[in-house]
């Protein structure tokens, strides 16, 4: 009698344990999710910019394409926007009406807006630039899941660079995120993707 | 729309021409607020040994730099390469996101057309002027 309640107590006690193992390696890998995925990167902010605080909020009717970058960038950046400018001017009048670029400074030391003013408009005169403190610009970047440090060389004094993120975020007109843009991405390929967008029922 | 590269104009003066072809040779024409930009160009190497470009110099800058980008955790790192390699009987291109020669802390802003004298130096100790 007594061993069949230990048995039993036995089998209990491994059901518990196992039970809480269980439970545990699936809390352990339910953090695991896609990265991007339109539930989780976005939000609305506000930024001082080119033209005036920018505050995505009052953007809601037009799709919002972000790229965050820095104006000292020889390569990636300069690409996105020629590209971008490419796209915008692919657009009728009515449709850039619904379309807007923002460039997004991660380099708050050395890109103030005048600065930026200057630099998007020499890609396209639509095109905004923003920029804010270290730690604001830290708080919009995570929100996208936007990834930079600098990078200082080793025995270069006063120069570094700044290694980001190089894909731009769609937000819809309802505000949302709807998807990336890769660096390298047809220009073709994104005038359809943001046209589609443009074209959505709000 | 604005043409962002200048387009380039070559003369190979040089003394090794035969080994190594210069095409498509242009620099990026940046805003007058840039004062870094980057030269691209296709290098071809004519002769069946691995040829490479160990150094790169331009009077248009403070420094110059051999250039490739790395993408790591989802970013994308710019790093000094200490040269590039031309694959015997290959070409090697220096091109955007990829392989470059970096004009950094430009003296004055490049313009539209401006041909921008760079030297380049050989493993071999061969050297060659481009202007892009």
């Amino acid at each position: 009698m007594d061993l069949k309640k230990y048995k039993y107590n036995q089998l209990a006690g491994w059901i518990v344990l196992l039970s809480i193992l269980s439970y545990s390696f699936y809390k352990m890998r339910a953090p695991v999710r896609q990265k991007h995925s339109p539930q989780e990167v976005g939000g609305d902010f506000s930024l001082p910019s080119t033209k005036g605080t920018f505050n995505l909020k009052n953007e809601r009717g037009k799709v919002v394409v972000l790229y965050f970058g820095y104006t000292f960038c020889p390569d990636y950046c300069p690409t996105t926007l020629s590209n971008f400018a490419r796209v915008n001017s692919m657009f009728t009048v009515e449709e850039k009406e619904k379309v807007q670029f923002i460039f997004i400074s991660v380099d708050t030391e050395r890109d103030k807006l005048e600065k930026l003013a200057k630099y998007v408009k020499f890609f396209d005169n639509d095109f905004i630039g923003a920029t804010s403190t270290p730690e604001h610009i830290a708080e919009v970047t995570k929100m996208y899941g936007v990834k930079y440090q600098k990078f200082y060389p080793k025995g270069k004094e006063n120069f570094y660079s700044v290694d980001h993120s190089t894909q731009s975020f769609i937000v819809g007109k309802d505000g949302l995120f709807k998807e990336i843009i890769l660096h390298d991405e047809d220009v073709n390929k994104t005038h359809k993707k943001l046209l589609n967008y443009i074209k959505e029922k709000s | 729309m604005k043409t962002l590269t200048v387009l380039a104009l070559l003369f190979s003066t040089g003394t090794f021409a035969a080994d190594v072809n210069i095409k498509n040779a242009r620099v990026r024409l940046l805003p007058p607020t840039s004062t870094t930009t980057a030269a691209f160009m296709t290098l071809e190497n004519t002769t069946n040994k691995e040829i490479k470009l160990v150094k790169a110099h331009s009077e248009v800058c403070q420094t110059t730099e051999l250039h490739n980008h790395f993408k790591v955790d989802g970013m994308m790192k710019m790093r000094e390469v200490p040269s590039i390699s031309i694959p015997a009987n290959g070409k090697r291109m220096l091109k955007p996101g990829s392989f470059h020669i970096m004009l950094i802390n430009l003296k004055k802003p490049l313009k539209l057309g401006q041909k921008v004298k760079i030297n380049l130096s050989f493993e071999d100790g061969k050297k060659m002027e481009i202007y892009p």
